[in-house]
């Protein structure tokens, strides 16, 4: 039974999309051995087909009565996109640097590419990593039971030892965030860093955010910025909440940018160039309400007044964003409860 | 689709023949007596001088697991006819599964979505006299089960030993000696799949005259893989080696043997109004899904026996619900960490005071005999019909 949930905030209107919490997780854990083409953290532009291209049509997740509905598991050629090299080799001896084979898809296929025209197109970041869900997609799926939230923190883990590399997972999952190794034939999946964790220090995606969008802390720490965010001001909204699987990374949704302009290059006063629509079909019914939030409390302080929100979203100092306690285990990493046998078998005759 | 009579229906129950001797028989492969070594290669000439018998292998449809496109190919899944064959040396036990698949798939390194063929043989760890068949798909709680398992990669065969007690318990063990092979035959598209084990190894004792043993298939271009599967119903070996069991082959007989034919259409009638009410089957699809085993082709793979009992004494096999994460119950408070809790609607088994496992069916007992006898008539029927009937798409 968790007890305690962590859970991660980040803003988008902080995000330049640089991807440096992308390389900070794929050089930590899926450079090598079947996860190559795994990203754990992806940064995908939206409105975007995203990483896997089009997840969002994929399946998974829970119906409006809390049940779990079918998925789909994603190809590594036509969905995820098979990694390719460039020919560095040459290049280095003077030859054009080019592609070695023909890519057809990748993790960032669509960057910066939106929607809308000129001059009224508009796109926005948003990094992904594993939502650690209360009730998650995967987890249900799992025919194995070889899927656990950890009890100390909610971290959804898979046990390596009960995973038979079946995938129903990567199924249930609405978000497409658990990935087969065909390598190792094991699902496996971004695990919030929690070696690192358990030592009292964020995940590497987010202590190596160049723009300092992401906060980390447990969402019953009253005194903490997630809960302040998710709770108090309710100006970071999940992913999908439709999905009905609790997502506990929060998103402080994209603020509208600049006015459209008309046909003579004249602002248009009260226009959203980011459809307010298209942010509440990504982040629900909250939209409006945390962008209006948002609003009040940045008049507040242009009028001099004090704002904890945005002192909080400002981030004065980088080691406040993280608030994880003290280290729960110096030495070797808890795992929680894991490598149970189910069945034992029987002893020799 | 029943097996040709291969044995023995004389000897297994010689002096008061009954109605449902012949059809016991039909359900007993002989394991013939061979001098040993036995090989565990598929192209071992041993394997054609022995006398197939076909089983019927029919997608598992008891519960339902969520990849959409499986699922799309399950609903048009037919049964498949699987040749086997069993010799003993009296040291180890061979099984090989013959059967036809148009397409040759193996997982791949580099592929997410490619899934292998592959087969399982799967033995009961306890049987004999006054002991039950365990559920057939993977055990339950008390009667454990062995299984033996191959899968087509890319590299050669995956296989190995596991032990269960019911669905998801499935672990790795070590069932001690056991030699496999899978071997594809481009030319006829068909497997052969070689399961040698010791007749008494740590996993149980085979040395008795009658085994019940079940078998399974998978077909990875149907996406088939886990319990998304073709398996048979408990059947039986005999190895005339072993002396036979006279209680045992009655009991097996009992649990086999349809009796005396209900009538069909009061089944029928019986299932529509009352089973459908928790189980979903065929095109009647009354209660919530997933609230109790989909009866949908269950014919194919449980015995007249344990529907009989299922019916009568429910709690006297506990299948253990599927992943009681899957239906969340909305209507309680998700708490501090925002879960809401597993809604045990559906759950298939409650605890009593005593802490005992309670199957949620209530016990129709006090059925008449014959209606009893017209469900599982015509629950038998179920299995049989064509790919897609019933299916919601």
């Amino acid at each position: 039974m968790t007890t305690r949930q962590l859970a991660m905030v980040m803003d988008l209107n902080k995000c330049i999309g640089c991807q440096t919490c992308t390389v900070a997780c794929k050089t930590q854990w899926t450079n090598r051995n079947g996860r190559e083409y795994m990203y754990w953290n992806n940064v995908e532009t939206k409105p975007g087909a995203g990483y896997p291209n089009r997840w969002e049509e994929m399946g998974g997740g829970f119906d409006a009565r809390g049940a779990l509905q079918e998925g789909t598991v994603p190809s590594r050629s036509a969905d995820y996109g098979t990694p390719w090299d460039f020919n560095l080799d040459e290049a280095a001896l003077g030859a054009e640097v080019r592609a070695m084979g023909t890519p057809r898809n990748g993790p960032n296929w669509d960057e910066d590419a939106g929607a809308g025209d000129f001059p009224n197109s508009y796109f926005f970041y948003l990094p992904r990593i594993c939502n650690h869900c209360s009730n998650p997609g995967c987890l249900a799926a799992c025919p194995r039971g070889a899927i656990f939230k950890r009890d100390q923190d909610g971290v959804v883990l898979v046990d390596q030892e009960r995973c038979e590399g079946l995938r129903y997972c990567i199924a249930g999952c609405p978000y497409k965030k658990i990935y087969f190794n065909p390598k190792i034939f094991r699902s496996e999946k971004c695990i919030f860093c929690f070696p690192r964790v358990e030592k009292g220090l964020p995940p590497a995606c987010a202590q190596q955010c160049v723009g300092r969008l992401r906060f980390v802390g447990y969402l019953d720490d009253r005194d903490g910025q997630v809960h302040k965010l998710v709770t108090k001001y309710q100006v970071a909204l999940p992913l999908h909440p439709e999905y009905g699987t609790q997502p506990n990374v929060y998103y402080v949704p994209p603020l509208s940018g600049p006015p459209k302009y008309d046909a003579h290059g004249m602002p248009i006063p009260g226009s959203e160039r980011i459809p307010i629509a298209y942010l509440e079909s990504l982040f629900g019914p909250g939209v409006r309400k945390a962008l209006a939030t948002l609003g009040a409390e940045m008049a507040r302080r242009r009028a001099g007044k004090p704002s904890e929100l945005l002192d909080l979203l400002i981030a004065y100092k980088h080691a406040d964003m993280f608030r994880l306690g003290a280290p729960t285990s110096p030495g070797l990493v808890q795992l929680g409860k894991r490598g149970h046998k189910a069945v034992e078998a029987p002893p020799a005759r | 689709m029943r097996a040709p009579a291969v044995l023995l229906a004389a000897l297994l129950l010689a002096p008061a023949a009954r109605a449902g001797e012949d059809l016991l028989a039909a359900e007993t492969i002989e394991a013939k007596d061979v001098p040993g070594p036995l090989p565990s290669d598929p192209d071992a000439p041993l394997w054609d001088g022995l006398q197939a018998s076909t089983v019927m292998a029919a997608p598992q449809r008891a519960i339902r697991l969520h990849d959409r496109q499986a699922n799309a190919a399950l609903a048009v899944a037919p049964a498949r006819p699987v040749a086997v064959r069993a010799a003993t040396d009296g040291r180890d036990l061979a099984v090989v599964l013959d059967w036809s698949d148009a397409a040759e798939d193996r997982s791949l390194p580099d592929a997410t979505d490619v899934f292998g063929d592959g087969a399982a043989l799967e033995l009961p760890l306890r049987f004999g006299p006054g002991l039950r068949l365990p559920y057939v798909g993977m055990g339950d709680d008390e009667m454990p089960v062995a299984v033996y398992f191959q899968r087509a990669a890319a590299e050669g065969t995956v296989g190995r030993g596991a032990v269960a007690a019911g669905f998801g318990s499935l672990t790795r063990a070590d069932l001690g000696g056991t030699r496999m092979a899978l071997r594809r035959d481009s030319g006829r598209r068909t497997w052969r799949a070689v399961f040698v084990r010791p007749l008494a190894a740590a996993a149980s004792d085979l040395r008795q005259g009658l085994v019940p043993f079940a078998i399974a298939v998978w077909d990875g271009a149907r996406r088939e893989r886990g319990g998304n599967k073709a398996l048979s119903s408990w059947k039986l070996l005999r190895l005339p080696r072993f002396p036979l069991d006279a209680a045992y082959a009655a009991e097996m007989s009992r649990e086999m043997a349809p009796g005396e034919g209900g009538d069909l259409a009061r089944g029928k009638l019986l299932v529509e109004t009352i089973c459908a009410a928790c189980h979903d089957v065929g095109d009647k699809r009354i209660a919530p899904p997933g609230m109790a085993p989909d009866l949908t082709g269950i014919g194919a793979i449980a015995t007249p026996g344990y529907l009989r009992e299922s019916i009568v004494a429910p709690s006297a096999v506990i299948v253990p619900s599927p992943n009681r994460y899957q239906h969340q119950d909305r209507s309680r408070d998700a708490g501090a960490t925002g879960t809401f809790p597993s809604d045990e609607t559906f759950a298939w088994y409650r605890r009593d005071a005593s802490g005992k496992k309670v199957s949620k069916m209530p016990a129709f007992g006090s059925l008449p005999g014959p209606d009893v006898a017209a469900i599982v008539s015509y629950l038998m029927t179920l299995g049989a019909e064509p790919p897609g009937a019933g299916r919601k798409p």
